[in-house]
């Protein structure tokens, strides 16, 4: 089984990275609309297919990790990725028992990201961005692979 | 900004990466998949040694391979690692690793300027070797994404510690210290060579 948790943070931490930089009322209107989307998702929307939930959520950490890089940024774009990183957490987290936990995960992991990116438009953003990038794409390969060991369920499962 | 100010900044947000739910078995699961991943960098000094040289070349290189090279290094080794998780085979990683360590160990004794290309590409084919060990090294009950997220994260965590170790160049005496610590990875680098070649 895949836990969500983890990819929950990614998508928050990407969140942040591409908030922290802008005024500090988008920063604020990017980490509540993400937030809630993922309580919209959760509350409305009924569980979707695992592997198009999980693949559009690598591509979302992905277009968050390459907006970090981009120059001209504005405010409208950080805004609408950190919407979509809420709404897929929500999708993420559809059919776990504690959604409030995840919620708090996106929202805790967004504030510090952005807190930690804000100060300066420079290089540490970048860098964590790269290695968001290099993550998603590892793993979004990962579902192509012929079935790798750690996901065949152990005697746990 | 001052090399302390970033690794202060790329620290922060890696903390937002840090809390996975604790799971019974270790190595197993999610949990034991981001232990097993984020410690296999740090268990073999080839890597851990190849690491820090890839960010104190950076830091010594200055902008912008300072980072360049510590996002170079993670794309090419996820490229490596998703070769060696597909079980193809590619000849003589090992001793491409213990290259590694030689060549930038090297590169920081001799306070070598490479040009931008050329420095992104020496990091960029070793980092193939490097990825390609950890991804044939997953352990068979780990869960891929705790692993995967693991050891790109110990990576570029030793890549940061490697840029802090370099902005010590602006130090009395820091230089000399810096190439000094170069020629020892340099060495050991010979060493770890010398024993892959004569296996």
């Amino acid at each position: 089984m895949r836990d969500p948790g983890l990819l929950v943070m990614l998508l928050a931490t990407g969140a942040g990275l591409v908030l922290g930089p802008q005024r500090w009322k988008a920063t604020l209107a990017g980490a509540s609309a993400s937030i809630l989307a993922m309580l919209a998702t959760l509350a409305f929307v009924v569980a979707l297919p695992a592997d198009i939930v999980w693949s559009v959520a690598w591509a979302v950490v992905a277009a968050m990790a390459i907006a970090t890089w981009l120059p001209r940024l504005g405010a409208a774009l950080p805004v609408a990725l950190a919407c979509s990183a809420g709404a897929v957490g929500g999708g993420l987290s559809a059919t776990v028992p504690n959604q409030l936990l995840f919620v708090a995960i996106l929202a805790l992991s967004t504030v510090m990201t952005a807190g930690g990116a804000r100060r300066d438009w420079a290089l540490a953003p970048k860098v964590v961005a790269g290695w968001l990038l290099a993550i998603a794409a590892l793993n979004a390969t990962l579902t192509v692979l012929p079935v790798t060991p750690g996901y065949l369920p152990d005697h746990m499962e | 900004m001052t090399r302390a100010r970033f690794v202060a900044r790329a620290l922060a947000p890696a903390m937002g990466l840090v809390a996975v739910p604790a799971a019974a078995h270790t190595g197993t699961g999610l949990a034991g998949g981001f232990v097993s991943g984020f410690a296999h960098p740090l268990s073999g000094p080839d890597h851990l040694l190849a690491m820090v040289s890839v960010g104190l070349w950076g830091a010594f290189l200055g902008r912008p391979l300072v980072y360049a090279l510590p996002v170079v290094f993670p794309m090419m080794m996820v490229a490596g690692a998703v070769v060696g998780m597909a079980g193809i085979a590619i000849p003589s990683t090992e001793i491409g690793i213990k290259l590694s360590v030689m060549v930038l160990g090297g590169c920081i004794a001799l306070a070598l300027r490479a040009p931008v290309w050329i420095a992104a590409s020496i990091v960029a084919v070793f980092a193939i070797c490097h990825g390609y060990a950890h991804g044939r090294e997953l352990p068979s009950a780990a869960d891929p994404m705790g692993y995967s997220v693991g050891f790109v994260l110990a990576t570029g965590l030793l890549h940061v510690a490697g840029i802090a170790l370099g902005s010590l160049e602006a130090r009395r005496g820091g230089t000399p210290a810096i190439r000094l610590a170069g020629g020892a990875i340099a060495a050991i680098g010979g060493v770890f060579l010398l024993g892959a070649v004569m296996r």
